[in-house]
């Protein structure tokens, strides 16, 4: 029923988004505004039709609707119920119906937005690029990967469950909605550029106008980012939360291209520059977001995030590929219309910096890049397997990081076209102290070696810019100095900065120790008191629990191993101790057999890791902060943007 | 302020590194060697027993004195190139390490071009009455930026 | 709103260059679009990476295999080898070095084939030693108490000895010919028949 249901629905939103492409495409050529108006409704229909199929599979789920294979195969009477509706996105042909759901509503909503503006041809193509983009993940969900295909369960049947490292964390709900919130997102500005790209009006400001809609998205996906770290933090019990691993990387790509965007647009907004350059940083996010899905499901490169292959990699790969393809030659064909009109009068100014802030958000999207796909060309040209990981990144990135420090720190102070010396040296002098004391003070807790020094100096640099040009806002404007566009971007960065600190000191200053002890007995790891106590063994509905306590200067921890009923597959569930300035992870790496039996447990010591989580918090606070207009603003596109008359349309 | 911050830096970045205990050398190590049996995580990083393996005997090897090269060295020979974690910096892998820069050095030296190019004579160089107006209505649009 | 935007601005330009030849924009995008497709050829065209058992050590000589049994016998390798060398070649002894782990599952299912093969013997003089693979000696004692067979099985240090066979998980069995040589790995479970094959005199 379930299934029939489901499958049904799928069926009734590819057919919605197929109908719809061919009358927006109609009602364009044939200047047929109503028809405009009326295609873009079945955006309504898609999101039924996603609805439906996804409330099929949730039901399927929680009945442990068995004749429904996904079911059969992913879910288990054991799973308890929050990880039974996370299951949908435990493995591939949940995930696309997922992403089918996001977009769909991403859909409707760009129809409700631009309700009044439907017979504008650009919002039409753009339409046209939202609904083909839809139908191929609905054509995923009929062909390759169905969520709805049928299964005879045997009498009695029951299936494994989720992976279990996907069921042991209440991250594991909400990572995936984010990030897929996130890449989802960035279908949008990309249907606008190819609009715009498709019907030449490349001056408008159609592109600034869904600037708000890749803040949202950045948004999303900075948020599903972070829940990641966290999880990969919380569960794997390395003190690890980025491994620099292709799936990581593949998230991050279409981070910084869409934060490359965020920043150069703004050029593109005050001086009509950059178009080209604007364009492709949408067209590549986007890009990105299916390229990543491609290296996350297809299983070419060895990642642990591999939790299901399948043939969809080629499917994927192709729309990939269709994607760049389009947009190259649309950019190709629109050549000349591209050229940038303006110039840039000196590199040292507000412009001056945002073009090199794009440089290095290129540059290190290149480098990750690069690193990632590296050991597919070196065997395809050598045949040898080689790997690239994470000394290679670290290097790497580290300079680059630096950089954009520096760049943070500098930009927010320089004016617009032009700024004199002795201006800068002025604006400069107060942050510039913020990098000195910063510098002082971690030397003085005990911070030692170059690179991370450095680099805190760096972020007390920029995080002094930061807080001088907020200062300066409220001091004008009070409570609205910290919204808007300008303040919450700043605020952002000191979300940033908060972050980075976190990440130079968590993996500078990282100290693990493995320690084998008897019931009693304590271990030292630096000044921290690692004190084993006992051990239990529970059973829960899914698992068999070995619960070691441990204390931690003083704090009662229960690390455990959770072995789990269905795959037998052993999981490692850490404890933390968690503070401002420092975290200490133990995790049980060898139950005890009997009471008095020794346990085997390590223990991690890292500072300033509730620094990453304060610093992602601080950026999500920023971007809503900045989406909030500071006052009333016209839309970019309202001067010069005057529907175009279609046939009878006004 | 210079020399507040030279100080400092020179201090932290040169006085007591910490002494590099082997236990610490052996972590470092194991953190740049892939575990052989699993999809691209160091040993430092995985619970398989080959993983753990590995670790006991990196850490034999760095008290019997090897360096790290020969330690990685092993390892390379019984699993294959790929458990080097760090690319290696010769032959076509070595492109890996050069690309990054040639490409920020073409980065680099296109927008100077850009800048040279829009800072040649025939052009414009003072502001039009336009473009008064466009930092004007920026200005009045967005107030916290400063002119 | 009677300030004219940039974009006004810009569209009041004559933009393009009209004598035809492309533009810097359009080189980009050409360069870019090859460039693209080469990367999805290459994508296309890679096989999904999976981690292959190495076999490197077949064909060449055998590594020291030496150390002490859980039952505190000594074993060393160089012993049999050195002895080989003394004898006819029909009576020169082949070596069978088995990674087990009491924890291991596989190595459960083949021990009845190993207690065969160490019982019955083939055409040639065989000796079996087990190697163990992150196990303890009280676990491997317990293990061939309820298990049976009594060869001599190497516990303590065993780590160089497992990274010098590049062994990736227990079991794996390595046949040694008398003169040194690394005839056969074989990965997974083994069988009797299996090792009697691999055992040619």
């Amino acid at each position: 029923m379930n299934a029939l249901i489901g499958a049904v629905a799928v069926l009734v939103s590819l057919a919605a988004s197929l109908l719809a492409m061919g009358l927006l495409v109609v009602g364009i050529r044939r200047h047929r505004p109503e028809l405009l108006r009326a295609g873009a409704r079945y955006a309504w229909v898609v999101l039924a039709g996603m609805v439906v199929a996804t409330f099929a599979m949730q039901r399927a789920l929680i009945t442990r609707d068995f004749d429904v294979l996904f079911v059969a195969e992913h879910g288990s009477s054991r799973t308890p119920p929050l990880f039974n509706v996370a299951t949908m996105w435990s493995a591939l042909e949940g995930s696309i119906l997922l992403w089918g759901l996001v977009l769909a509503g991403y859909l409707a909503v760009v129809v409700h937005k631009f309700r009044r503006r439907l017979d504008d041809p650009l919002v039409g193509w753009a339409m046209i690029a939202m609904f083909a983009v839809t139908a191929f993940f609905m054509a995923l969900m009929v062909g390759p990967a169905d969520p709805f295909v049928r299964f005879d369960a045997p009498p009695g049947y029951d299936g494994p469950g989720p992976n279990p490292l996907l069921q042991n964390h209440v991250l594991v709900a909400f990572h995936p909605p984010m990030l897929y919130l996130g890449f989802v997102g960035f279908t949008v500005p990309f249907a606008f550029a190819i609009a715009a790209l498709v019907t030449g009006r490349l001056g408008e400001g159609w592109l600034l106008e869904t600037r708000r809609w890749t803040l949202f998205a950045w948004g999303f996906l900075t948020a599903g980012i972070v829940l990641g770290a966290w999880w990969a933090y919380d569960v794997l019990g390395w003190g690890g939360y980025w491994g620099w691993d292709p799936v990581e990387n593949a998230s991050f790509l279409p981070w910084l291209t869409g934060t490359a965007y965020l920043h150069s647009v703004l050029v593109q907004e005050r001086r009509g520059m950059l178009r080209v350059w604007n364009l492709s940083l949408v067209c590549a996010t986007f890009a990105l977001t299916i390229l990543g899905t491609f290296i996350t499901r297809s299983g070419v490169l060895a990642s642990v995030h591999n939790f299901s292959e399948s043939s969809i990699g080629a499917w994927l790969l192709g729309f990939f590929a269709l994607t760049v393809l389009v947009t190259v030659g649309l950019v190709f064909w629109r050549g000349d219309r591209l050229r940038s009109p303006g110039r840039i009068d000196s590199p040292v100014s507000r412009e001056g910096a945002f073009l090199a802030n794009n440089l290095v958000f290129a540059a290190l999207a290149f480098i990750i890049l690069l690193g990632t796909v590296f050991p597919l060309l070196v065997e395809a040209f050598q045949g040898r397997r080689i790997s690239v990981g994470v000394p290679y990144f670290e290097r790497m990135t580290m300079p680059v990081g630096m950089t954009m420090l520096f760049l943070m720190a500098v930009a927010p102070v320089l004016p617009w076209r032009k700024a004199s010396g002795e201006l800068l040296q002025h604006r400069l002098e107060w942050p510039a102290w913020a990098g000195v004391g910063a510098l002082v003070l971690a030397v003085l807790v005990g911070a030692r070696g170059l690179a991370p020094l450095l680099g805190f100096a760096m972020a007390g640099f920029a995080a002094g810019a930061a807080l001088r040009q907020l200062v300066l806002a409220t001091r004008r404007q009070g409570w609205r100095g910290l919204v808007g566009r300008a303040n919450g971007g700043m605020i952002v960065h000191l979300g940033v900065i908060v972050l980075a600190v976190g990440f130079v000191a968590s993996s500078a200053y990282l100290r693990q120790g493995e320690f084998e002890l008897a019931p009693g007995q304590s271990a030292r790891l630096g000044d921290t008191t690692v004190e084993y106590v006992g051990s239990a063994q529970i059973s829960h509905s899914n698992r068999i629990e070995d619960r070691a306590t441990v204390i931690v200067d003083g704090e009662r921890l229960e690390a455990s191993l959770e072995q789990f009923i269905g795959s037998g597959q052993v999981v490692p569930v850490p404890a933390t101790r968690s503070t401002f300035t420092e975290d200490v992870q133990v995790a049980l790496l060898t139950a005890a057999e009997t009471a008095d039996d020794t346990v085997v447990i390590r223990a991690t010591r890292q500072p300033l890791i509730a620094w990453l989580w304060t610093g992602a918090l601080v950026m999500l606070a920023g971007t809503v902060l900045s989406a909030f207009p500071g006052r009333r603003h016209r839309r970019p596109t309202d001067p010069v943007s005057a529907p175009v008359p279609v046939g009878d349309s006004r | 302020m210079v020399v507040v911050a030279v100080v400092a830096l020179g201090y932290g970045a040169t006085a007591d590194r910490g002494p590099e205990t082997d236990a610490e050398r052996a972590a470092e190590l194991a953190a740049t060697i892939a575990c052989p049996q699993c999809s691209g995580q160091p040993v430092s990083e995985s619970n398989a027993p080959i993983a753990e393996v590995i670790r006991t005997e990196i850490k034999q090897q760095v008290d019997a004195g090897l360096t790290d090269a020969e330690i990685r060295a092993v390892y390379v020979a019984r699993y294959g190139e790929w458990v080097d974690l760090t690319p290696s910096s010769r032959g076509l892998t070595g492109v890996v390490w050069v690309a990054p820069f040639l490409v920020i050095g073409a980065g680099v030296g296109a927008l100077a071009l850009a800048f040279a190019r829009w800072r040649m004579p025939g052009t414009t160089s003072r502001a039009t009455p336009e473009d008064i107006a466009i930092v004007e209505a920026a200005r009045r649009q967005a107030p916290g930026i400063e002119p | 709103m009677s300030e004219t935007g940039p974009d006004a601005r810009a569209e009041g330009r004559p933009d393009g260059a009209p004598d035809g030849r492309p533009t810097a924009v359009q080189i980009a995008a050409a360069v870019v679009g090859i460039v693209v497709l080469g990367f999805v050829v290459l994508l296309a065209t890679r096989d999904v990476q999976r981690n292959g058992p190495n076999t490197d050590i077949v064909g060449q000589s055998v590594p020291p295999v030496a150390g002490v049994s859980y039952d505190g016998t000594r074993f060393d390798i160089d012993d049999i080898l050195r002895a080989n060398r003394e004898v006819a070649r029909a009576d020169q002894t082949w070596v069978v070095v088995n990674f087990f782990a009491s924890w291991c599952v596989p190595c459960r299912v083949e021990h009845p084939e190993l207690i065969r093969f160490d019982t019955e013997g083939t055409s040639c003089p065989t000796r079996l030693v087990g190697v163990t693979f992150q196990d303890q000696a009280e676990n491997v004692a317990s293990f061939f108490d309820e298990l049976g067979g009594d060869w001599p099985v190497l516990v303590g240090d065993t780590a160089s000895m497992v990274i010098d066979f590049s062994v990736l998980t227990a079991p794996e069995t390595v046949v040694v010919a008398p003169s040194g040589l690394v005839t056969a790995k074989i990965i997974g479970e083994t069988s009797y028949d299996q090792l009697a094959e691999a055992v040619q005199c």
